[in-house]
């Protein structure tokens, strides 16, 4: 490998089109097969349909000096026939399924198949363009891997009483988009309460302020989908919902709100206890 | 059908009853707990004897409309057995189920449950003034409490037709909001209209006094799009752009 001139690596991969979201192609997958290791255990031999997507950030990738990052994160994914709804829209931090562009290729892949490759590997490789994956995809992938580190971890307790995942989704179906985020505040959020206990919840449903001010279908819409939400917790054995609960336009939802509330979605109602 | 526990959405239904020539939707647009633009028209006296609910206009003339809203509403409030309506001037009945419901029979798409139909008028009211839950509340004169009652999906709660108007009449102010602008009123309900009169205060009211309502959403229609900016709106103006959320990525799927 070409190590002299390792200072205008960041520029040669650049140059190349490495980014994060790019998929090797399947000879340069082969040529770095034998790095593809955990600690203490054989490599994993990639097998047909299995390809790699590049997961480090692109400021990352193109660093100018090789030394400051020595390092690109890699992805394994297989490639799928259909996407499978059960790992798809950040149903689950420990699966997902996704296309890689519209009506591109499907992927699908575990969070913990993820290998360093020492950054000169990747010298003298360009992508495969047409697998690799487009931003909003690239984005999305990002956002599933950050959510491992960044969703609440909330009392399995909590996890049990609350509804599942399907129940809420079809609820929220329509209202996916216009809906920016959903934020819950939990009283005893750091215990595990005995049965005889109720969480109390705060939940507020957050709309764009301008979609909320200008768009009346789409108010009433949300108004309608979070009633039957509050309506379904409530019906939810040892869930007190708060009575401030409510929609509220971006606007209105301060700071102050944020630090006292976790964002909701669906794969916070990923308990540990969740079959792989 | 038993008409106590189902209500029907008609409005939709551009069928005619075989009475008269009047359309269902004209009908049912005055009826208290049916979806539709209300009317206001005041039902017409219905008394019940010996097991007959009899329907009779009050008015000079016979007219049909209010003769049938008032059927309509003794239906949905009574189980008797036989309906008529009388004409004061010919003195003709006319036995009502026979006639209007065997030639109705609303496909049933247009079938709305009790609690949905309830649920459905509260988020158009909530909806179009930006209302906070204790707001809805005040104005249909109910506790937060009885509120989060009316809001479930509970079938075997049943408003009384005094509530069912009370919501009636309030989501045709709330349709009358909407035709005049598509932004809520939130931050100028309790603005002051006149002397301490606010709109909240007048939805609140007992009485529901149309035309003071009207005067007041016509003057709060004409400012609420007039607002100062906000800072983010300030940004947005210099070309600063919102960062995508996780919904607005594309789906996996």
């Amino acid at each position: 490998m070409p190590l002299a001139g390792s200072e205008k690596i960041g520029q040669r991969l650049h140059t190349a089109g490495w980014k994060s979201g790019s998929v090797l192609t399947p000879g340069h997958a082969r040529a770095i097969e034998s790095v593809l290791q955990r600690s203490g255990r054989s490599p994993e031999p990639l097998l047909p349909g299995d390809f790699l997507i590049v997961v480090s950030q692109t400021c990352d990738i193109v660093a100018p000096k090789l030394e400051t990052e020595p390092y690109i994160e890699v992805l394994l994914v297989h490639e799928r026939d259909a996407v499978d709804s059960r790992k798809s829209n950040l149903r689950s931090t420990r699966h997902i399924s996704f296309r890689a562009r519209p009506k591109g290729v499907i992927y699908e892949a575990h969070a913990t198949n993820r290998f360093w490759v020492p950054r000169e590997l990747f010298d003298e490789y360009a992508p495969d363009v047409n697998r690799s994956l487009d931003p909003k995809a690239s984005k999305r992938l990002s956002a599933w891997l950050g959510l491992r580190y960044t969703r609440p971890a909330w009392p399995e307790e909590l996890v049990r009483r609350l509804p599942k995942p399907p129940e809420l989704e079809k609820i929220l179906k329509d209202v996916s988009e216009a809906v920016a985020e959903i934020h819950i505040a939990i009283s005893d959020a750091n215990r595990e309460l005995p049965t005889h206990e109720d969480y109390r919840l705060t939940v507020y449903a957050i709309m764009d302020a301008d979609e909320y001010r200008r768009n009346r279908d789409s108010r009433e819409k949300c108004t309608g989908a979070f009633v039957k939400l509050l309506d379904l917790l409530r019906q939810c054995p040892g869930i007190v919902v708060d009575e401030d609960s409510d929609l509220l336009p971006g606007n209105e939802f301060t700071w102050q709100m944020a630090r006292m509330t976790d964002q909701w979605n669906l794969a916070n109602l990923t308990a540990a206890s969740e079959e792989d | 059908m038993d008409l106590r526990n189902e209500c029907v959405v008609l409005e939709s239904s551009p069928r005619q009853i075989s009475i008269g020539d009047i359309s269902l939707s004209e009908l049912v647009s005055g009826l208290p707990c049916f979806s539709g633009t209300s009317s206001g028209a005041t039902p017409c006296l219905s008394k019940r004897q010996r097991g007959w609910t009899f329907i009779v206009s009050t008015g000079t003339g016979l007219d049909r409309r209010d003769c049938l809203i008032g059927l309509f509403t003794a239906l949905l409030e009574s189980t008797a057995n036989s309906f008529l309506i009388v004409d004061k001037h010919t003195k003709a009945c006319i036995d009502a189920r026979a006639n209007v419901f065997l030639n109705w029979a609303p496909a049933n798409s247009e079938v709305r449950s009790n609690a949905e139909l309830r649920a459905q008028r509260l988020v158009k009211i909530k909806a179009a003034f930006g209302m906070s839950n204790s707001d809805l509340a005040r104005i249909c004169r109910i506790s937060r409490t009885q509120l989060y009652k009316w809001l479930s999906s509970d079938e075997s709660l049943q408003l009384t037709p005094a509530n069912w108007q009370r919501l009636g009449d309030l989501e045709r102010i709330a349709q009358d909001w909407n035709e005049l602008t598509s932004s809520p009123a939130r931050d100028l309900l309790n603005e002051r209209i006149h002397g301490r009169t606010t709109l909240i205060s007048l939805l609140a009211s007992q009485k529901l006094d149309n035309g003071a309502i009207r005067a007041a959403i016509e003057k709060l229609a004409k400012t609420v799009s007039s607002h100062p900016l906000r800072r983010d709106e300030r940004l947005h103006q210099r070309g600063v752009q919102p960062k995508p959320l996780l919904g607005e990525l594309a789906r996996d799927d």
